[in-house]
């Protein structure tokens, strides 16, 4: 048996929007980072990780399989905004951040319908490409 | 460009256009600039998994 899930935790499932506090990186630049959790909560029994994507409000120069176009409402700013959800650009949160992280909702059905059709590109992109996303 | 793919507001884009985006960046890799971009923000990811 694993160990008893915060009831809390219980509410973190794939589609949840978390804002990841503020961390300064090399050269002193700082900027928010939003995630979206690609696996419900629970697969942290399993793991003790749990794999999420970042949104950004860059602008690539060409859609890509794996990026979802949305409103950038679902990250607390303007609906005429967009951002795009990439989902290759992938961190993996354990419990601890996880609870460090805002809680900013769910992302409506039909773009996580989206999401997890644009997952498994990128994750056959991932395997056919080599390309290494986690540190071994 | 990502808006003409898939709309200026984010409209869902269909599967077959986005097989078809996965087919074309299987046949031409992904660009250099994206590649630079990615590894930027996995160098980023690394810090923020060491110090959230």
């Amino acid at each position: 048996m694993g160990k008893n899930l915060d009831l809390s935790l219980q509410l973190y499932k794939k589609g949840t929007v978390l804002l990841i506090p503020a961390v300064t990186f090399p050269g002193g630049k700082t900027k928010p980072k939003y995630a979206i959790l690609l696996e419900d909560a629970d697969v942290l029994y399993k793991r003790g990780h749990i794999i999420a994507c970042f949104t950004t409000s860059k602008k690539f120069d060409r859609f890509y399989s794996w990026h979802v176009v949305v409103s950038a409402k679902i990250i607390g700013k303007s609906e005429k905004e967009i951002t795009t959800i990439d989902c290759i650009n992938r961190i993996a949160l354990k419990e601890e951040h996880i609870k460090k992280c805002k809680f900013l909702g769910y992302l409506p059905k039909e773009v996580l319908e989206e999401v997890e059709e644009a997952n498994k590109l990128g994750e056959m992109y991932i395997k056919a490409a080599k390309i290494k996303i986690f540190e071994e | 460009m990502a808006t003409e793919a898939t709309g200026k507001t984010g409209q869902k884009v269909s599967t077959e256009k986005r097989m078809q985006a996965f087919a074309k960046t299987i046949t031409d890799g992904a660009s250099a600039d994206y590649m630079k971009y990615l590894k930027q923000e996995a160098k980023e990811n690394r810090i923020i998994e060491k110090h959230l």
